[in-house]
């Protein structure tokens, strides 16, 4: 690991507050409106009606869930810009780690995660399948803290644990029972975001608390950085563009001078 | 009028992370399959690169994720990447009543009957994708 790598984002991950509270408030305004159709809500409130989400929809079996979250997803992704938004609240911290040239998820995750939901995220990470150059954004819409919030293993963890597994191939509950004694669950507070490199294990508990965790995940990456597995042409759209790299593309291209 | 009956089953989908092939192009064929099953995929899995001769992850989910109909792999490579082919997952997850299904190779089992009934095939395929080709061929070149 290189000396630059080891102080990134205090070993792997950060979390950020934002400087411009406003969009997020906007932004989960503007998904409640939508879950408010979607699953028949009545709270006027938006962060009350997301902590108790399950109140009133925890009967749903955890299909019906799903696709009611994808046709969300569909629906807010047509009228919301969610990279935008998510970077334009997060703007320092993303170009200062990423650069000027950046790439955003063309689709935004919506994850829903009901008190005692059997069904959490598994333990996993992004890389290598995913570009190990981006940065996942994990935004909760909610206040998070223990149970309720994901859990990650910083650098030193995931170097751990995954020594372990490449010496465990065989015994997959083995691996996730050495890797949680490891993790860490931030505490991530609504106008927070936490960033992580696509490197580090994560993953999130069944959720024991008695609030339901609405949360966003997108990634970000440099325009010029190695792409993933994942095709990056239809994953990615850009973001945005730095003045130097404008004028090289001009000048290559032959717009500049001729 | 003729009585339609609508059912729709809910899949589970393992690619291979050793593929070249990106996601998509994976999810793409797989959701195929899922649709020629009557059904849609609901969760997307994958076993670490580092773990993909055992494929320790997929069983686990399986048993923990409900009202799963079935397993849609990518490839049946997924499968052969071990030095045995992985017949034990194979059936752990059809006496799960979960049937499995592998999508580039448009193959369905739902029970262990279809299965045994295919397994000389399938072994002959895990000996011929294993087979080190080259090597194979000087050996016989070295006895004509």
């Amino acid at each position: 690991m290189t000396i630059k790598s080891k102080q990134a984002f205090h070993n792997g991950y950060e979390i950020y507050k934002t400087k411009n509270t406003k969009l997020l408030v906007e932004l989960r305004n503007d998904i409640y409106y939508e879950m408010k159709k979607i699953f028949k809500l009545k709270e006027k409130n938006p962060e009350k009606g997301l902590n108790y989400l399950h109140k009133v929809v925890g009967k749903l079996a955890s299909k019906d869930l799903n696709t009611k979250r994808k046709k969300l997803i569909n629906n807010i992704t047509k009228k919301i810009n969610f990279g935008e938004v998510v970077f334009k609240a997060f703007e320092e911290f993303l170009v200062n780690n990423l650069g000027p040239d950046i790439l955003v998820q063309k689709n935004c995750n919506i994850v829903i995660q009901m008190p005692n939901d059997p069904n959490p995220s598994e333990i996993h990470r992004d890389a290598p399948l995913n570009s190990a150059y981006e940065i996942v954004a994990w935004v909760p819409l909610v206040d998070c803290y223990k149970s309720k919030a994901m859990y990650i293993l910083d650098y030193p963890s995931t170097k751990k644990s995954l020594g372990f597994l490449k010496k465990n191939t065989k015994d997959w509950k083995k691996f996730e029972n050495y890797s949680k004694k490891l993790k860490s669950n931030p505490q991530v507070k609504f106008g927070e975001g936490l960033f992580f490199s696509s490197c580090l294990i994560h993953g999130s508990d069944i959720n024991k608390e008695k609030e339901t965790r609405i949360s966003l995940n997108i990634r970000f990456k440099s325009l010029f950085s190695p792409a993933g597995k994942k095709n990056q042409l239809q994953f990615f759209k850009s973001l945005k563009l730095s003045n130097i790299s404008s004028i090289g593309i001009d000048f290559e291209s032959g717009n500049l001078f001729g | 009028m003729s009585q339609v009956t609508y059912l729709v089953k809910s899949f589970y989908c393992c690619i291979d992370s050793l593929l070249p092939a990106t996601q998509p192009e994976q999810h793409i064929i797989c959701e195929n399959i899922a649709n020629l099953n009557n059904g849609k995929i609901i969760f997307y899995g994958t076993e670490d690169v580092l773990v993909t001769k055992h494929q320790p992850f997929i069983y686990d989910k399986l048993m923990r994720t409900p009202e799963i109909d079935g397993a849609i792999f990518f490839t049946i490579n997924q499968f052969c990447y071990e030095n045995t082919l992985n017949i034990d997952l194979m059936n752990k997850i059809i006496d799960l009543r979960i049937s499995i299904h592998f999508a580039r190779e448009n193959i369905s089992y739902f029970n262990q009957k279809e299965l045994k009934k295919d397994l000389p095939e399938i072994y002959s395929y895990y000996y011929s994708f294993n087979r080190v080709r080259k090597e194979y061929a000087r050996n016989i070149k070295k006895i004509l």
